[in-house]
């Protein structure tokens, strides 16, 4: 790797931009934890947990956007993807993500159906701007720590 | 994070496979804990992964719960807790928590975004032994371990009490001496421990695991081989040996009823359960069944002979041994070995086992010491003493096996059904001291403490018409613990408030009552006491503790109960039952530290707590009893009902009589009525009604010639 004074730009965008991911509340404590997991044998782990959630919730997503087009009484499924989508929501710390499926399941438990729809959209719309948010991210992580190993970024110097 | 490879390095590598119960590496504990995670959810997964690897245990995944329930069968023994999602798509995490429980016995630990209060209740009663919330802190992963040790060191208790040293208990087991001369129980047990340990691993473990698993089921046939088995070998019932002279063993030994003594209890050599049980499973040669279930059964035949020959015996009893002489030395062998099975079953408190003598003698007799019928087998068949039979009868198992052979291997056509009429007498208490003794895992077993039980409890009750029905049936379990039941039985009175406190203390000590099987029902693990007699087969943990009679059919009624049910909602009070319990296996120390030191304070205590439990034990202990009474056809239900009708005369349990169980009627409880003369014609009376006569109660016609003295 270059020397940390050729990389300094670089760490430091990395930086803001991790910062801010944070500050803006759309990642929290949970993310840090999958970052201080990474090590020799995953260093990208994060992303990989992430490419992960991003790919389940797409399947989650999908499935409520159907059965909220035909309801069906049992809400069995669509129930236990919502469980499913607190879940990992919870686990890789996609806060403003779970804040929605929060309201999604408040949604199914007044009926709210036509609430319901907008609040999947929502979750949709909030999935997909963390995921736009966190690709340069982990792009430009690549880059300026490619093995970074248990070293993560905020060894540099992530101010906040 | 606890990385002793170095930071963040996994240590699927580590000695995961090694840590296996018994192969602890101490200083790497908890590494190498082998976890199974299921979650639908593959980011979760791949989270919990990350985690538990970071922990440095040894994590296997799934998506799938049948996935991982065929995972967990292909390796038993290959995972040492499980971690599970509640929410899947292919089956309910409760569902799998339930199978789990039931047939691995692992600790599962349940885990979900919702945290809603119903579904982490659901968790408790399904016997989880955790509940996390996601997201799951690595935190909370690292300290998992707690509940493998806490299950190990259960079931460890669990089979300790039982008599059986299993592998689970490796861990915990104290030093190993072969010290049969100890009069503790100490030696004993640490001999038997160490015997275990030195035995064949893999059967042992497997044997663990399926100690949790239904309970072997003594039929008719099953009991019939098993009889055959013994005469064919042999075996000196007094002695219960062909290989070895546990009759110095025993005399040598102090026998532990000293007064204020905790019960010493001995536990038989290694080679008395070893050997004899194993000869007799290569005999029988039955598919599936393993020497612990011989054992156990073998134990509970013990006991059930003596107790005929006991009761024939009054005067004979010599060997009778007062507790509080401690004089086992003085017993005959055959006394010797059931006093001691005895003690070890169960701390028979010393009043209990006088009046198991005296119901055995058809006296009440306050302390006439042990009173296993120390009389010479031979003079059980002369004398018909129908209660002897019922001792041994009692077992549904037994009694269907062919009488003689209860009564030291002379096959006897008696049926069952006559047996278990019998039994009412204290008898079946002896058995089930027995059984308490030797705490093979038994379903069978456990029927048969389960009866001898309500036996004495009906004896109780008869005699003191205010026995609490509670203790009778929760006797039951306590029979098994030891004589302790039936002579309570005998005593009436005193009984009561031991019948009581035994209850708990049986409830809690499921393997007391049914060794081997419990093993697990301990609270916490849910171990099912198994005190139903007649249930040999346990039905998974899981759906026991939720119905007790469904569960009670053919193994240990009161394991079911046990289960997470009594965790559940008895694991507190029945705390310190369970310790006591356990105690009356363990050495005389423990039991020493039982409350009240002595049996008879510990009756005390177990009264109080069962006081304190009535509601519980009842339907726990009754219900398994009234499962049996349900579920068992034959003997075991006569005898059921029978003791259904008296024990439940005043209790609310619900033992429904099936069918009555004319022949023991009433006379049977009361111990009173014990008369030989009366109990015979009783007994020969309900014979003919309740199954083939064949002499059961007539003892003259065994041929005595067949038993191997």
């Amino acid at each position: 790797m270059e020397t940390n004074n050729a990389a300094d730009p670089l760490r430091e965008q990395l930086a803001i931009m991790r910062n801010s991911l944070f500050d803006e509340k759309m990642l929290n404590d949970d993310f840090r934890v999958l970052e201080t997991l990474e090590d020799r044998e995953q260093p990208n782990f994060a992303e990989q947990v992430m490419n992960s959630f991003f790919e389940s919730s797409d399947e989650t997503i999908a499935i409520f956007e159907q059965t909220l087009e035909n309801p069906t009484s049992n809400f069995s499924e669509f129930e236990r993807q919502l469980y499913r989508l607190k879940g990992s929501c919870s686990g890789v710390g996609a806060c403003k993500v779970r804040i929605e499926a929060d309201k999604l399941e408040k949604c199914i438990e007044e009926r709210d159906l036509e609430r319901a729809k907008i609040v999947v959209q929502q979750i949709k719309k909030e999935r997909d701007t963390l995921e736009l948010r966190l690709e340069p991210y982990f792009q430009l992580l690549r880059q300026v720590e490619p093995s970074r190993g248990s070293q993560r970024p905020k060894s540099l110097r992530d101010a906040n | 994070m606890n990385l002793s490879n170095g930071k963040g390095s996994m240590s699927t590598s580590t000695s995961g496979a090694a840590w296996k119960s018994g192969d602890v590496v101490p200083d790497q504990f908890p590494a190498g804990l082998r976890v199974l995670v299921v979650d639908d959810d593959p980011t979760c997964l791949m989270i919990l992964e990350k985690m538990l690897r970071t922990c440095i245990y040894e994590v296997t995944k799934c998506n799938r719960a049948e996935h991982a329930l065929s995972l967990l069968r292909e390796n038993k023994n290959g995972f040492d807790i499980v971690i599970s999602d509640v929410h899947m798509p292919d089956m309910d995490g409760f569902k799998l928590l339930e199978c789990i429980g039931l047939e691995m016995d692992l600790p599962v630990i349940m885990m979900s975004a919702d945290d809603g209060k119903n579904v982490v209740m659901k968790g408790v009663t399904h016997g989880a032994c955790d509940y996390l919330i996601k997201p799951v802190r690595i935190e909370a992963l690292k300290n998992i371990w707690q509940h493998v040790v806490r299950k190990k060191k259960n079931e460890w208790r669990e089979l300790e009490q039982s008599g059986s040293v299993e592998e689970g208990d490796r861990q915990a087991k104290p030093s190993e001496e072969a010290d049969y001369s100890s009069s503790a129980n100490e030696g004993n047990w640490k001999s038997s421990k160490k015997r275990k340990d030195e035995e064949e691993d893999p059967e042992d473990r497997d044997d663990t695991s399926t100690l949790k698993k239904p309970r072997v089921v003594w039929s008719v046939e099953l009991h019939q081989q098993f009889v055959a088995a013994v005469n064919q070998l042999g075996i000196d019932m007094e002695r219960l040996d062909f290989v070895g002279p546990e009759r110095a063993f025993i005399s040598q030994s102090a026998p532990s009823f000293q007064p204020n003594n905790r019960l010493v209890l001995f536990f038989p050599p290694n080679r008395l359960l070893e050997a004899v049980p194993k000869k007799i499973l290569e005999l029988m040669n039955v598919p599936g069944l393993t020497r612990e279930n011989v054992a156990s059964h073998l134990q509970k035949y013990r006991l059930y002979l003596r107790r005929l020959s006991g009761q024939h015996q009054t005067s004979m009893n010599n060997s009778f041994i007062s507790p509080q002489e401690a004089s086992f030395g003085s017993m005959t062998s055959l006394n010797g070995i059931d006093l001691q099975t005895l003690a070890v079953a169960g701390q028979i408190p010393a009043q209990s086992l006088a009046t198991l003598q005296a119901a055995g003698l058809g006296r009440s007799t306050a302390k006439s010491g042990i009173p296993l019928p120390l009389v010479d087998q031979r003079n059980l068949f002369s004398f018909e003493n129908p209660k002897l039979r019922f001792g041994e009868g009692q077992q549904q198992h037994l009694s269907n096996s062919k009488p003689v052979n209860l009564l030291h291997g002379i096959p006897t056509s008696m049926e069952p059904k006559q047996l278990t009429n019998l039994h009412q007498s204290t008898q079946s208490l002896g058995m089930n001291m027995q059984v308490n003794a030797h705490g093979t895992q038994n379903g069978s077993l456990l029927m048969q403490m389960a009866q001898p039980q309500s036996r004495g409890q009906i004896l109780n009750d008869a005699m003191s018409g205010h026995i609490p029905r509670l203790p009778t049936t929760m006797k039951q379990p306590i029979v098994s613990t030891g004589v302790a039941s039936g002579v309570l039985g005998r005593n009436g009175i005193a009984d009561n408030g031991r019948a009581a406190g035994y209850n708990p203390v049986m409830q809690n000590n499921s393997m007391l009552n049914f060794p081997i099987n419990q093993a697990s029902e301990l609270p916490g693990n849910s171990f099912p006491l198994g005190s139903a007699s007649t249930m040999s087969s346990l039905p998974s943990k899981g759906t026991f503790q939720d119905e007790v009679t469904s569960e009670v059919k053919g193994s240990v009624a009161f394991v079911p109960s046990y289960d997470i049910f009594n965790d559940l909602n008895q694991h507190k009070s029945n705390d310190w039952d369970i310790q006591n319990v356990g105690l009356t296996f363990e050495a005389s120390q423990q039991l020493n530290s039982m409350p009240g030191g002595s049996l008879d304070l510990v009756h005390q205590g177990f009264s109080g707590s069962q006081r304190n439990m009535p509601v519980r034990n009842q339907s726990n202990v009754g219900k398994p009893m009234y499962s049996m009474v349900d579920t068992d056809h034959g003997n075991s239900q006569n005898i059921n009902q029978h003791l259904n009708n008296t024990l439940l005369g005043d209790n609310s349990v619900r033992v429904k009589t099936e069918r009555t169980t004319d022949v023991l009627g009433d006379t049977a409880f009361f111990p009173e009525q014990f008369g030989q003369d009366d109990l015979m014609s009783a007994l020969l009376k309900q014979q003919e009604g309740i199954a083939p006569s064949e002499n059961q109660f007539d003892f003259d016609g065994y041929s005595m010639d067949n038993i191997p003295v």
